[in-house]
């Protein structure tokens, strides 16, 4: 895998058709268990960032993410501004200078990510967040790169884990965010962020293939 | 001088929380940023920032917030200043309503920011 700053943008611009198009969806599930504006707030901040990439393209694949990360900060007004925010963010200092980015780039920038999300949010896994879905995948994409598992199926892998970690959020009490004030009552629904962040490692992993 | 920020999803309850600390504490310099730019409930980042950048002018600012986006949104409109203006910044995690309150009757008496800043800790809540 070897993936150039333009492609980078495709990725992401794929990323907000993606959400775009499951907006209602994850609505829906926040609706459940939140205040019902997580896919709707995504789909405009996203749609923010597509438009900036499109006016100012990135000169580096750190550019990409920090621009992206920025323009979430300013334009998702919930909980997921934050925090989608502090992960692109942090991806882009991570991948700095980086013109080409490569799985072990990849895993560094996801990493240093989700570093700055806990830090944010001060969430663990197991609380019913986006870092259910993120922590695993981060592990799994780690173990087949060591491995050497080609990139394609690395994020097979990590895709079909996403789907699974994502369900799995059903089982979970919400200790973080709005749905913690439901407390037990939050069981038997996915986690809206979980399955937001599904969505993202999926629609990388169709467009490895 | 010490001012204070008030921070929530909602334009309407940081409207309403400054009313009431005003009642009782007509001089204190109170800002506050409340709802998206479409004005729908939600924080705003940008206008967040822009209030922060005015006020540190001044001085130090105690920034009291509600709810996840509005205090997370707080927290990085904090951490996009310059790292001197930075440590002008205070952010608290007492309750709004009463630790507006208990915050602007101190700033009009023209307390210091430590001296406000430990009577907020009474008010103080588990916001993580």
């Amino acid at each position: 895998m070897s993936i150039k700053t333009s492609e980078v943008v495709t990725f992401i611009l794929e990323i907000a058709r993606v959400i775009e198009e499951n907006k209602q969806m994850l609505s829906d599930l926040d609706a459940a268990i939140g205040d019902g504006d997580h896919g709707h707030n995504m789909a405009r901040g996203f749609e923010a960032v597509a438009k900036k990439l499109a006016e100012t393209p990135p000169a580096t694949v750190g550019e990409a993410f920090k621009t992206s990360g920025m323009t979430l900060v300013s334009n998702v007004g919930g909980a997921s501004g934050p925090l989608y925010g502090t992960l692109f963010l942090r991806a882009g200092v991570s991948a700095q200078n980086i013109n080409v980015l490569d799985l072990t780039g990849f895993i560094s920038s996801l990493r240093a990510g989700i570093t700055g999300v806990q830090a944010r949010g001060k969430a663990e896994i197991g609380e019913k967040t986006m870092l259910d879905v993120l922590i695993p995948v981060l592990a799994s994409l780690e173990k087949d790169s060591e491995a050497g598992v080609s990139c394609r199926d690395a994020f097979k892998n990590a895709a079909a884990l996403a789907q699974k970690r994502a369900e799995k959020t059903k089982d979970i009490v919400a200790t973080k965010g709005r749905a913690a004030y439901l407390g037990e009552r939050s069981i038997g629904h996915i986690d809206p962020g979980a399955m937001s962040s599904c969505l993202m490692i999926q629609t990388i992993s169709k467009l490895l293939v | 001088m010490v001012s204070l920020l008030l921070l929530s999803h909602s334009a309407k309850v940081v409207e309403g929380t400054r009313d009431v600390a005003l009642q009782m504490a007509g001089d204190a310099e109170i800002a506050i940023v409340g709802g998206t730019k479409d004005g729908s409930l939600g924080a705003d980042f940008d206008e967040t920032l822009a209030t922060l950048r005015k006020l540190v002018q001044k001085g130090d600012v105690i920034v009291l917030s509600d709810l996840g986006s509005a205090r997370m949104t707080g927290q990085m409109a904090a951490e996009a200043l310059d790292v001197e203006l930075q440590k002008r910044v205070h952010l608290c995690d007492a309750a709004l309503v009463e630790g507006g309150l208990v915050a602007a009757i101190a700033i009009a008496a023209g307390q210091d920011t430590e001296a406000i800043l430990e009577q907020l800790q009474e008010y103080v809540l588990n916001k993580d």
